[in-house]
């Protein structure tokens, strides 16, 4: 039996899957970064600074449950689906946004934020202009590892009907088929390292370079 | 009073996965951190060489677990080890010691030069600098990369069940498919306390091992 | 911007910062905050431009009471300057000083101009540095970015709290006379903190010695130091304060006319005036009334330019025992004559 057979006589059904597969991330992704985003602005906000390490150490504790113990419960409250695997993947992949945009602005030195204020900038001119700009380069780093948690956890969420290459690769490992097995682990290797690759070139372009030697205070 | 009544008649096969569980854990780790800091430390004298090995370890790390698992059946198939424990261990060891490798590599990276080359005026040889300076130093970060591995592991040893290593993976997919809530909650809760568990105990030891000079509050 | 402060206290929790503060800061001069670590200095800067919100009393800019003004105006108008400088590390030098303007909406050819202007008012060379992020700067061109992006706007007035306080010895002189260079030209009203004494002669027209609050003496930088009011000023100033200020002072504030000018000697035997000075079209040098004596005449080439630090000036003086010479303007032209006793303080 050959490695590729599946992939080659089934590229219909893997192309559907990836394509299963993409939508669900994309979906589950770009509402996790957008919300995280949210929040991680929102918790950082002086009236909200009381709560800021509260939401971290939560968020860092959420972190470490492994995914498949989400998608179970995430389960048990909706049942099997596409949107129950979209929202198990939404929570999951939050939780690194909203920590890293969170601690990459309440890490950014106080005196700059004051000498801002100092300067004559509003609220919302140190939040866009120097905030969001010095924490850039954490808030990627969230924003990349969500998508790689992501489009692992798609796989996984396979079993609660998100469909996707989870479905694959679940069948193959059921069967012990390795020619089904590599027709989806193959495909979803290359999903996962392009996003993150076309993230990364999204990174080094949005990023200034001024932060790129950000050891030693300026 | 049902679930408890569960809990009770399976009591056993409870304990049992739990241990399975653990046991792919604990096989992988000594391995991996053995293998992954020894490597980070002997590769941080190659510029060139670290910078390579971190590049391939972020993409290696962005593959998702299930499709790791599923390329180790693949890779172990040959070599009649693709089910049972072997292949997990294994699979974990390779997928733990890429963060492993990574930290080693930038935790030695970030001593700075002038303090290895004081070390050097100093008449300090190689070997003291590695196990006075540099190790001591690194060893907060090179404790959150096995942090990070084990909580990753954790998680991953779960899919373990599709190729018959056991573990907790069977109460969430066994009880997925059989649709057993009793069972996918006993999974949950195992897992999210595993996790968190392991997570809060190796914060305390990495608190413990920085020294006292590297403490700062966060 | 004529600063006043009426009554002005503010407090943390229960402890005063500052507390009753009652002065006024001129125009257009440098006035100088002095003390030592904790006595308020900082806390006063804040409360001018709202950084911190005063407990009670009335601060007037203009004559205008600053709750009068939007905050975001009032800081727009206010340039700020700190020790730690707080350059945004994401933005190259030229945005750095181009934030104020920016916020104002200027057009793009009038910033970038103005970037420019500044620059080598700063005396940074802009082809070098105008690209740069802060990482690239050494502490002291740092500063001078600092200094230049708080000028941006061309604020009335100028806050500064230790601008030069983590820059080394020598570039911290230099920076001084670049911030006195500058304020020659713009005439800004400078507030500006410090806790060394040297800075503060210096640079202050003006000096206010704070302790614990309170504002010890507010004074005159030369009054200050012919009248220490108490023990902890006397403290303050050190034993070389008017050595310092010696140091500091230029001869331009000395000038004196009584004198008289010649373009020939030939036919001199006495001298109404303290001193003759030969000038054609150039000076060619001077005589002292002591310096005729039985038809002899001894003529002197020495001069100091009104630049000069008075302590130079006492220095040639010494050197050639007189008591008085003449200043000329480098343009060779004659400003006056400073004389000894003007100059030492009782
Ligand atoms: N935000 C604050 N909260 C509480 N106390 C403060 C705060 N800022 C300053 N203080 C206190 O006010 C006093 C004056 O501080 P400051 O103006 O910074 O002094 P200086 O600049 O002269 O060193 C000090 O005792 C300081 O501890
Ligand atoms: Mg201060």
């Amino acid at each position: 039996m050959n490695l590729f057979d599946y992939l080659f006589n089934n590229y219909q059904i893997v192309l559907q899957r990836t394509s299963e597969h993409i939508i669900v991330f994309l979906i589950s992704w770009s509402a996790s970064v957008l919300i995280g985003l949210l929040i991680g602005i929102l918790i950082t906000r002086e009236k909200m600074q009381k709560y800021t390490n509260f939401v971290l150490t939560l968020s860092s504790i959420a972190q470490s449950i492994p995914s498949v113990a989400i998608i179970a419960l995430v389960f048990l409250f909706f049942g099997i689906g596409k949107l129950t695997a979209i929202f198990s993947l939404f929570i999951y992949s939050l939780v690194p946004v909203i920590f890293n945009t969170a601690s990459g602005i309440i890490n950014i030195d106080k005196t700059i934020i004051e000498v801002a204020e100092g300067m004559g900038m509003s609220k919302k001119e140190i939040l866009f202009k120097v905030e969001l700009l010095i924490a850039l380069p954490t808030i990627f780093s969230g924003i990349r590892n969500s998508a790689v948690i992501n489009i692992a956890t798609a796989t996984v969420a396979a079993v609660i009907g998100g469909g996707g290459l989870g479905v694959i690769i679940f069948t193959g490992l059921a069967h012990y088929n390795v020619s089904i097995i590599f027709a989806g682990v193959l495909p979803v290797s290359i999903l996962a390292i392009t996003i993150d690759s076309i993230l990364a070139i999204l990174e080094k372009k949005l990023v200034s370079k001024g932060l790129l030697y950000e050891e030693g205070k300026l | 009073m049902n679930y408890i009544n569960y809990l009770i008649v399976n009591k056993d096969i409870i304990i049992k996965e739990l241990f399975n569980h653990l046991q792919i854990i604990l096989y992988a780790l000594p391995f991996a951190i053995l293998i992954g800091v020894g490597t980070g430390i002997l590769i941080s004298k190659h510029q060139k060489l670290s910078k390579y090995v971190l590049y391939l370890t972020s993409i290696l790390m962005t593959i998702p677990s299930p499709a790791l698992f599923g390329i180790m059946v693949i890779i172990l198939g040959p070599f009649k080890l693709g089910l049972g424990k072997p292949p997990a261990i294994i699979a974990l060891v390779i997928y733990s010691l890429l963060p492993m490798i990574r930290n080693t590599l930038s935790a030695i990276k970030s001593i700075s030069k002038e303090m290895i080359d004081s070390a050097k005026g100093m008449g300090m040889t190689e070997m003291q600098i590695l196990f006075k300076i540099k190790i001591p130093l690194s060893l907060p970060i090179i404790m959150s990369g096995i942090r990070n591995s084990i909580v990753m592991g954790i998680g991953i040893a779960a899919i373990g069940y599709y190729i018959s290593a056991g573990g907790l993976g069977y109460f969430i997919f066994a009880g997925l498919s059989r649709g057993r809530y009793e069972m996918i909650i006993t999974g949950i809760i195992l897992l999210a306390s595993l996790g968190m568990g392991f997570n809060y105990l190796l914060l305390k030891i990495e608190s413990l091992l920085t020294p006292k000079g590297l403490r700062f509050k966060n | 911007m004529p600063i006043k402060f009426i009554n002005v206290s503010k407090k943390f929790k229960d402890v005063y910062a500052v507390k009753n503060l009652n002065f006024e800061i001129d125009d257009k001069k440098i006035t100088v905050l002095i003390g030592p670590s904790g006595c308020g200095k900082t806390t006063t800067l804040k409360l001018i431009n709202r950084l911190i919100e005063r407990t009670s009393g009335e601060i007037l800019i203009n004559g205008l009471s600053i709750d009068k003004i939007d905050k975001i105006e009032l800081r727009r108008k206010i340039g700020y300057v700190i020790q730690e400088i707080g350059l945004f590390p994401h933005y190259t030098v030229f945005d750095n000083i181009a934030v104020v303007p920016k916020l104002l909406n200027w057009p793009k050819n009038k910033i970038k101009n103005r970037v420019i202007e500044l620059l080598n008012l700063v005396n940074l060379d802009f082809k070098e540095v105008i690209n740069k992020y802060p990482y690239e700067l050494s502490g002291g061109q740092r500063q001078r970015v600092g200094v230049a992006r708080a000028l941006a706007a061309d604020p009335e007035l100028l806050l500064m709290d230790e601008p030069f306080g983590a820059i080394d010895p020598i570039n911290r002189e230099i920076l001084q006379d670049v911030l006195l260079n500058i304020q020659k030209k713009l005439k800004k009203t400078i507030l500006f903190v410090t806790h060394d004494i040297r800075e503060a002669i210096k640079l202050g027209d003006k000096i206010a010695v704070f302790k614990d609050g309170e504002i010890q003496q507010y004074d005159s930088t030369i009054n200050l130091i012919k009248n220490p009011k108490n023990k902890f000023i006397e403290n303050i100033l050190g034993i070389n304060a008017k050595l310092n200020y010696l140091e500091f002072v230029k001869v331009e504030k000395f000038i004196e006319k009584d004198f008289l000018v010649t373009n020939s000697i030939s036919n001199i035997n006495k001298i109404e005036k303290e001193c003759l000075i030969i000038f054609t079209n150039k000076f060619e040098g001077f005589v002292l009334k002591t310096d005729i004596k039985k038809g002899h005449i001894k003529i002197r080439n020495d001069y100091v330019t009104p630049d000069q630090s008075v302590l130079e000036a006492l220095n040639i003086m010494f050197k050639h025992n007189i008591h008085c010479l003449p200043v000329i303007e480098k343009n060779n032209e004659i400003k006056g004559i400073i004389k000894y006793e003007k100059i030492i303080l009782k």
